[in-house]
């Protein structure tokens, strides 16, 4: 055989076109975990120098600004000051809790979070009496979706100056997103994930420049079965983490 | 995908896994079918695919376009070299490229090895592919490789110089003195 024919013969080969699309699925599952592994650690890289920094400028401010203003002792003072206001207390009494609390200039904002929704009268018996209370169209109505309550607190004026109900709607998660959540619930081996839903509204106290603000978190709820088990992952979408596993139901097919 | 698509989904990608992943569907394919016409087998070729894409993850943040004469490497030949060279340390140290951090899951692994069976029957049936495959084998890694990237791939001398960092001369050096071994080394082929 010339050299020629060789070449022609090999030019005339069929190639296989052969594809393992279960091998693909997995590994790209996997360099989408390192992935947003990488992108979590690298973030936590440029966020410590920063945290560092802005330690040193808390410890430079809290010695050149009234020290209520931040730190464990503004935090006390305000808890202080709210206990004394009525709307507040009637809150706290009926079961809600303080989900997060914030300092801007002289002034505490807490975010107060009912564990179960209140029905329209146990509502208005609570802050009917509230002078504070905003009388928004959202506060006269059974809230649909979940309400939280942001608290305003005066520390110069010792009082509590705001009480604002915040209505957190739940919003539908994108593809994307259950994606995401999907990869970030690290189900075990074997369990097989049954549904990605939103969680439960849920806000956080965000602060924009002078201003605090409550805004709703990313959350997923990842429920899948695992041992013969059904477990709830609850998953912060933005921040790349588990907060919660929990076990909710046993086999049904057991006892 | 065209060149700047591809320019401007790796920029991202250095930030951005979900980038990654697409640039990883487009390639999988071509870089899995490469590695497959170098082994002339699928669980090897699976392997070494992982490492390919793991490497390539990795590395991403230090992959640069140079901008030669022209036009410089691209991604996929960046990620051809990468599975060449991962092809080069499986055939020296002649064990399989098992990733310790790629581990398949075990919900699907019956899945896959029902797969990887029906593609090495689906493999079986080129007898053409295999008889040269194997003859090809048998040369120096360096012929392996073009000849592969030429003849298996159709890969112009341009493309191979890019792949494996040589100039243009050299693979037509190398494929030349490879096709020369692989006929004086071929059995006699009946017509």
């Amino acid at each position: 055989m010339t050299e020629q024919d060789l070449i022609k013969k090999l030019e005339q080969i069929k190639v296989p076109e052969i594809e393992l699309i279960t091998h693909k699925k997995e590994l790209r599952t996997y360099l989408l975990k390192q992935g947003f592994k990488k992108e979590s650690s690298k973030l936590g890289r440029q966020v410590l120098p920063m945290g560092l920094a802005f330690v040193v400028l808390l410890a430079l401010v809290f010695n050149l600004t009234n020290f209520w203003q931040l730190g464990p002792a503004g935090l006390a003072l305000a808890k202080t000051i709210a206990m004394k206001d009525s709307g507040f207390r009637s809150l706290i009494e009926s079961g809600a809790v303080v989900v997060d609390i914030q300092m801007a200039d002289s002034k505490a904002y807490m975010l107060v979070s009912l564990v179960e929704p209140l029905i329209k009268e146990e509502f208005d018996s609570v802050m009917g009496n509230s002078e504070l209370l905003l009388k928004a169209s959202s506060v006269a109505e059974v809230p649909e979706s979940k309400s939280e309550f942001l608290v305003e607190i005066n520390l110069k004026d010792k009082k509590v100056s705001q009480i604002s109900e915040v209505t957190i709607p739940s919003s539908p998660l994108s593809d994307q997103d259950k994606e995401k959540a999907g990869l970030i619930a690290d189900i075990p081996a074997g369990a097989i994930i049954q549904e990605i839903k939103p969680a439960p509204p849920q806000a956080k106290l965000i602060r924009k420049g002078n201003e605090i603000k409550a805004e709703a978190t990313s959350k997923a709820t990842v429920i899948y079965r695992s041992q013969q088990k059904t477990w709830q992952a609850l998953v912060d979408i933005d921040k790349n983490i588990i907060e919660s596993i929990e076990f909710i139901e046993k086999d049904a097919t057991k006892d | 995908m065209d060149f700047n698509q591809e320019r401007q989904l790796v920029k991202e990608a250095k930030k951005n896994s979900e980038a990654f992943t697409r640039l990883y569907d487009y390639y999988y394919p071509r870089i899995f079918g490469y590695v497959l016409k170098r082994t002339g087998d699928v669980e090897i070729s699976k392997d070494i695919v992982s490492e390919t894409f793991i490497k390539a993850l990795k590395n991403i943040n230090q992959f640069q376009w140079r901008q030669t004469i022209g036009i410089g490497p691209n991604f996929g030949s960046w990620l051809y070299r990468i599975a060449s060279n991962e092809i080069s340390n499986f055939f020296r140290k002649q064990k399989p490229v098992t990733s310790l951090e790629f581990i398949s899951d075990p919900r699907s692994e019956s899945d896959l090895h029902n797969e990887i069976i029906e593609a090495q029957t689906k493999l079986a049936r080129h007898e053409d592919f295999i008889f040269f495959q194997k003859q090809i084998v048998l040369l120096s890694l360096k012929y392996q490789e073009v000849l592969v990237l030429r003849f298996f791939e159709k890969k112009k001398v341009k493309e191979i110089a890019e792949i494996l960092g040589k100039s243009q001369g050299t693979i037509k050096s190398l494929l030349h003195r490879g096709l020369i071994k692989l006929r004086k080394q071929m059995p006699p082929i009946k017509d």
